[in-house]
């Protein structure tokens, strides 16, 4: 009877004291736990624009999903991880993620990576979401890499079509960097198969690799000394403004076009006025005069003051393509896939998005000139209209 | 007792019996004492966290405020430092006093003298192959954050001080990745007379450094800087510099975005909890925030406090455990004995307390009960001895009743079977029995007068019996006289002395004063002394008259004659010996006088 009074005094101190002390973790705890979304991409090193304004905008989209109430009442929170734009830097940052048991992945954000990283998240099941892989060696392949834009065969073959066609220049130097080769490579191939089957002429076939830091002076000797019409570049957007500030530099002025890789706002700032005249081609149009898209790029420079590039558009993108396949799923990584390939006709800021069985998109091609500092579009060729990339070899 | 209890209960209109003192001690600690204490304690605790929370901000504020001012600090000699090389270009020895001075001073990456186009006139060092400068770097002047990244339209717009260039007109760039350089920076931008621009490449890894000499880094507290957008100009981690991590997704960064200053809130940073507060610059649109772990800044003051709270609270509990103790002692556990006691009394066990009580009113209420259940004992014990009296006399009765009954049905026989007797009218007979069976009436008669039940006061007892006698017979002329002061008797001796006396008298009225004059007074034909005293262990019991005696027996003749001479006399012999135990003796010398002794019994 005594002991038993005892303990009820006893107790009554400890729960207050349970109250004071666990009253905040109580409240912690029943707080949903959030869905973490990784991110991987090139933080740091010569293709940090894109990995930048790819978790720029994949966080973008994470605010504004969480904004409207999150995922069955859970958050989304990004996970970003730096792959620094090597193939062993996709793997580390794959194991991590893997590790971090994260819901799905933003990334990679080159086609090097991704074709490095693709076999860790296909054994460890977790969904792959590029924003910006291109390469078509990953096209139809059943596999958890799903890819909200079109690849860039069709692009490379646009691109080498208008160069020789619409640009009235007969001769090229195309130079290429082999540091992301499953992007550059196709690319490479694509346009210039196209190019030549469209009477123009290769005269020179150069290949950099940019950690290397080349000798952009030294390239633009070789190519001057070519003296092609035309220069096609398959750089980063830092190589690309350095290799064109160095041609401007030159009494060679040629003719320029680069592959969708440069398109980004790092390329008209480190380029300056060098850079005007360019021609690009890409699958996502940035000056597109959607409602949509322009508060997108509103809120994107109110909220990390810089323009927003493709890289950003299609992050956000994945990230949107992300959360209507996890509302499917009620949050849940489990029937991912099969919610994302199910995803049509989504509204995306250029347009509606749709996935094919293979988690694949086809866009219409947009060819680009820098004027000014800004991208104008010169041409827009739709789908149905697109070169049928079947017909060459890969 | 359960149905006083029962009783009790239902007087107060209780459904359910009281609680017990200790669970009403119990709880009154708890209500009055344990839970105030409590709350007294919980809200002198959550009164000291507050103080020691806020001074915990103020303290972080303060930390912010010096860590702001010395950014202040080192953003203003990087300004003095541009505003001399713009001087310097201006002179036109630009590239050898840039060179000496970056050799000296690793605040800068690169020093650019531009044209009034943003080319690169010089550069120390070299910017390689770009030599337009003219979008790289992106002026965060004052104003909407819409126009805030949009390069200048014209180069020569930049106001033109009088002097090359001045703190006033500097502008400053958002952070970019310059040509060839090691790391991030961002642009000092200083107009000079002439149109053209001073660029200095601030280093945000010198500034790191600078932040990591100043800031008393303890491993876990984060010094960091952001522009106006919450871009990473500054943080302990440079690899997050690096990645050019945004922060404005944290809602206290973000309301230092929003012009706040001083403690912004609580919030999350890559997995960890921190403080955080903030402090603008002056010289660029920069925020200082400092984050202080939570866990490390609050930690030590909820354990002091839990140690506190845990202290008073078991004191508290201690206190209250031991009074809840002494009273149970003192006060609670004696009750319990009370009550006990109480209980056993009805099982007839005297309440003898075991020990002293500890205060005086409990000893009174000891005393007092153990002196109430004493008495209570001692009434009990009178009850019984009474009661026992009584059952003892009720048996007694019925035994004299019986007796009685014995005697009655023998004077009948002996007036049955007596020849003398069969020769006496039957109205004698009748009223003789009748005087007789009075006799024995008048002994219950007085005993239930008598306080004591069980005794007869004998000269009381005789008087009446003689009043009765001598009317119920022809007395008159004979004077009668009662002696028996202080005798008393037991009904088992009153009875058959009643009767013997009774026989006597009536016989002496009956034959020893022959031819009287009945209409003479009292004691004119003679007088009758009936006389009963004490003698030792015995009575004697004497009538005695101054009749003519008994002539037909000769002097000197036994009681055997005497017997022959009476219907009385044989019964008086009986009742004498049998009943009685005693002794006849008749004298018959100047009258008759008949002498019973008796032994006394052993309560007379």
């Amino acid at each position: 009877m005594r002991m038993s009074r005892i303990s009820g005094s006893h107790l009554l101190a400890v729960l207050g004291l349970l109250v004071l002390v666990g009253g905040g973790i109580v409240s912690v705890r029943c707080t949903p736990s959030p869905i973490t979304v990784g991110f991987a991409g090139p933080l740091t090193g010569p293709y940090s624009d894109l990995g930048v304004q790819g978790r720029n905008g994949a966080q973008l989209a994470v605010e504004r999903v969480d904004a409207e109430g999150g995922i069955a009442g859970r958050e989304l929170e990004l996970m970003a991880v730096d792959d620094e734009g090597t193939e062993d830097g996709a793997r580390r940052v794959a194991d991590e993620l893997v590790n971090a048991d994260v819901t799905a992945v933003i990334g990679h954000m080159t086609s090097d990576q991704t074709v490095a990283a693709l076999p860790i998240m296909n054994e460890a099941e977790t969904v792959l979401i590029s924003p910006t892989t291109s390469t078509p060696l990953l096209d139809g392949r059943e596999n958890m890499l799903f890819r909200p834009h079109a690849s860039t065969d069709r692009a490379a073959m646009v691109l080498g079509r208008y160069a020789a066609q619409d640009g009235s220049c007969e001769s090229l130097a195309i130079v290429r960097d082999t540091d992301n080769e499953a992007y550059s490579d196709p690319f490479h191939r694509f346009f210039k198969q196209e190019y030549t089957a469209f009477g123009g002429d290769v005269v020179l076939d150069l290949s950099v690799a940019s950690r290397q830091s080349p000798d952009w002076r030294s390239v633009v000797g070789r190519i001057a000394d070519a003296n092609p019409q035309g220069v096609f570049l398959i750089l980063s957007a830092r190589d690309s403004a350095q290799f064109i500030q160095a041609l401007r530099a030159s009494e060679y002025q040629p003719a320029v076009f680069s592959s969708e890789w440069a398109m980004t706002g790092d390329f008209v700032r480190a380029g300056g006025r060098a850079v005007d005249g360019t021609t690009l081609v890409t699958t996502a149009f940035l000056n597109n005069p959607t409602s949509r898209y322009q508060e997108f790029r509103r809120r994107y420079r109110e909220r990390f003051g810089t323009e927003a590039s493709f890289a950003a558009e299609r992050s956000y993108n994945s990230v949107t393509v992300l959360a209507e396949a996890l509302r499917h799923t009620g949050g849940n990584a489990d029937g991912l896939p099969k919610a994302l390939v199910a995803v049509e006709d989504l509204p995306g800021l250029l347009g509606p998005i749709t996935l094919d069985e293979y988690g694949d998109a086809v866009s219409s091609v947009h060819v680009i000139r820098v004027e000014d500092g800004e991208f104008v579009e010169l041409e827009e060729i739709p789908v149905e209209e697109l070169p049928n990339p079947n017909g060459l070899q890969q | 007792m359960a149905s006083s209890s029962s009783l009790s209960n239902r007087e107060l209109g209780q459904s359910t019996s009281p609680a017990s003192i200790r669970t009403v001690l119990q709880r009154y600690l708890r209500t009055r004492l344990l839970f105030p204490a409590m709350i007294l304690v919980v809200i002198v605790v959550t009164l000291n966290a507050a103080q020691r929370y806020g001074g915990v901000i103020r303290e972080k504020e303060a930390d912010t405020r010096a860590f702001a001012t010395s950014v202040d600090h080192y953003l203003r000699e990087a300004q003095a430092a541009t505003a001399f090389l713009a001087d310097v270009a201006h002179r036109g020895s630009f590239s050898e006093t840039a060179t000496s001075y970056l050799r000296r001073s690793e605040v800068f990456e690169r020093t650019l003298h531009l044209d009034s186009k943003g080319r690169v006139s010089h550069a120390v060092p070299t910017t390689g192959e770009i030599l337009d400068y003219s979008r790289l770097i992106q002026f965060t002047r004052a104003g909407p954050r819409d126009s805030a990244q949009q390069p200048p339209e014209d180069w020569t717009d930049p106001p033109v001080s009088d002097r090359s260039a001045s703190r006033k007109d500097m502008q400053i760039t958002a952070p970019y990745r310059a040509p060839e350089a090691r790391h991030l920076t961002v642009g000092l931008v200083a107009p000079i007379r002439d149109g053209s621009f001073l660029v200095n490449e601030l280093s945000l890894r010198a500034l790191q450094g600078f932040l990591t000499d100043f800031v008393t880094d303890d491993g876990n507290t984060l010094t960091v800087i952001v522009d106006e957008y919450g871009n990473l100009l500054g943080h302990p981690d440079w690899e997050r510099v690096k990645r050019q991590e945004n922060l404005g997704h944290i809602e206290p960064v973000r309301n230092a975005l929003n012009g706040a200053e001083g403690f912004l809130g609580i919030a999350a940073d890559d997995g960890r909890t921190y403080l955080w507060s903030s402090e603008h610059t002056e010289f660029a649109r920069w925020s200082v925030l400092s984050a202080h772990p939570v866990r490390s800044e609050l930690l030590p003051i909820g354990v002091v406090l839990a140690v506190l709270l845990g202290a008073i609270l078991a004191g508290f509990t201690t206190a209250g455990w031991l009074l809840s103790r002494t009273l149970d002692a003192n006060v609670a556990y004696p009750l319990a004995r009370l009550t006990e006691g109480l209980a056993e009394i009805e099982h007839g066990k005297q309440f003898r307390p075991k020990y002293a009580p500890r205060f005086r009113e409990l000893e009174e209420l000891y005393r007092q009960f153990e002196s109430m259940t004493a008495a209570i004992f001692e009434r009990e014990q009178m009850l019984q001895d009474s009661l026992n009296e009584k059952q003892a006399l009720l048996r007694e009765i019925h035994h004299r009743v019986k007796n009685n009954y014995a005697s009655i049905i023998s004077l009948i026989r002996i007036h049955q079977y007596n020849e003398q007797a069969m020769q006496l009218e039957p109205h004698t007979v009748l009223r003789d029995l009748a005087n007789r069976i009075h006799a024995m009436a008048l002994v219950h008669q007085m005993l239930y007068r008598s306080p004591r039940l069980d005794r007869v006061q004998f000269d009381e007892y005789l008087r009446e019996l003689m009043s009765y006698t001598t009317q119920s017979i022809d007395c008159r002329g004979i004077q009668l006289h009662f002696s028996a002061e202080g005798v008393t008797l037991s009904m088992d001796q009153a009875v058959p002395c009643g009767l013997i006396a009774n026989e006597l008298v009536t016989n002496a009225c009956k034959h020893a004063f022959p031819g009287r004059d009945p209409g003479a007074p009292a004691g004119c034909a003679g007088s009758i002394a009936v006389t009963m005293k004490r003698e030792g262990h015995s009575f004697m019991l004497s009538v005695a008259d101054d009749g003519i005696g008994m002539p037909e027996l000769e002097p000197g003749a036994s009681l055997e004659d005497a017997e022959n001479s009476s219907v009385g006399f044989p019964l008086v012999r009986m009742l004498a010996e049998s009943q009685l135990g005693g002794e006849l003796t008749v004298e018959n010398q100047g009258g008759t006088r008949v002498v019973l002794r008796f032994p006394a019994d052993l309560d007379t």
